[in-house]
């Protein structure tokens, strides 16, 4: 940063990605790096207020151990692959599974962190797509 | 942001509370980035009905730039302390605690590099409730730096209230209505010294 140039500092209201409760809070970052997290007073949801991971929500973001590209063991190393090549490998396998083993072989696990349609579209997915019913929650990993 | 721009100069909108934040920010040591030299006060009092909602009896900064000084909240009742009585009703109050950090997190004064409440060999960690020390220590580390805004209060999901907690711990330390700034009558360490009591 120059000596003329003023830093830049944002803060951006968003919602909580940790779980399905939706705690609002707001980001504030400098200069494009986040800083703090700060709980929304006017959120209906958590109303100023947050648990300990919600108040951590900035630090995973820009954490340099975050993956960021799709990664394939290759020889027992992993390896980064394009997205089409990890897609493929997983269809793949899963097909292969199915016709080996049937597809309730095959179970879903959904995500806190996604939005309800994502979770959605994954159930559909295991019941039309693959055909099983076993759908469970992330919590029960 | 002081960090990221040294030798830069800030106007800082402060109502009283803010103030006695900035003001014992600023008499920290290690926040010498954020010095007097640097900061310009712009004061303001807030409105009496806040102050009331607030208990704040002092809404006014000394540094008033605009507006008058509004009336504030009666102080709270200076009573005795019968300090194990007082830690019988904490603890039940205390042990709601989800250790959320929300309370430090939201703190205008907290900005230590290193905090007591995350090293084991001062609070043990990974307890739920957690220890009493816990909110004691953070109560502690408030008397002389409390600005008594009411953020952490605000913040807590436990509705821990942790004003009173300061307010309590302070008054056990012979600080009992004053603001940050004044001179410590007892020092913290005072207080575990025996035979001298207090």
């Amino acid at each position: 940063m120059t000596g003329g140039n003023p830093m830049e500092y944002k803060s951006t209201l968003t919602t909580c990605p940790y779980c399905g409760c939706g705690c609002g809070f707001y980001l504030e970052a400098v200069d494009g790096v986040l800083t703090a997290t700060v709980p929304s007073k006017t959120s209906p949801v958590n109303r100023g207020r947050l648990c300990v991971k919600g108040w951590n929500a900035h630090e995973f973001v820009q954490h340099p151990d975050r993956l960021k590209k799709p990664l394939l063991r290759k020889d027992g190393e992993l390896a980064e692959v394009s997205w089409d090549e990890a897609l493929d490998y997983v269809a793949g396998k899963l097909k292969k599974i199915k016709e080996e083993h049937g597809p309730d072989a095959i179970a879903f696990l959904a995500s806190a962190k996604v939005t309800n349609e994502d979770n959605y579209v994954l159930q559909k997915f295991a019941r039309a797509g693959v055909g099983t019913n076993s759908v469970d929650h992330c919590a029960r990993l | 942001m002081a960090k990221a721009c040294p030798g830069k100069t800030f106007g800082l909108l402060v109502r009283g509370c803010d103030e006695r934040a900035l003001d014992a920010v600023m008499r920290e040591s290690r926040l010498a980035v954020l010095d007097r030299d640097h900061v310009v006060k712009v004061g303001f009092s807030c409105p009496h009905e806040l102050a009331e909602k607030h208990e704040c009896y002092k809404p006014w900064p000394d540094a008033l730039t605009v507006g008058e000084k509004t009336e504030g909240a009666a102080p709270p009742e200076q009573t005795e302390l019968d300090l194990p009585a007082e830690l019988e009703r904490w603890r039940p109050i205390m042990d709601r605690c989800l250790k959320c950090f929300g309370c430090r997190n939201v703190c205008p004064v907290c900005d230590c590099r290193e905090c007591t409440m995350e090293i084991e060999a001062l609070v043990p960690q990974r307890e739920l409730p957690p220890d009493n020390s816990f909110l004691f220590t953070r109560a502690v580390h408030m008397v002389d730096r409390c600005s008594y805004c009411g953020l952490c209060e605000e913040a807590c999901p436990a509705s821990i209230p942790l004003k009173e907690l300061y307010r309590t711990v302070a008054k056990a330390m012979g600080m009992g209505l004053t603001l940050p700034g004044a001179p410590l009558l007892v020092r913290p360490v005072d207080l575990f010294r025996r035979p001298k009591a207090i």
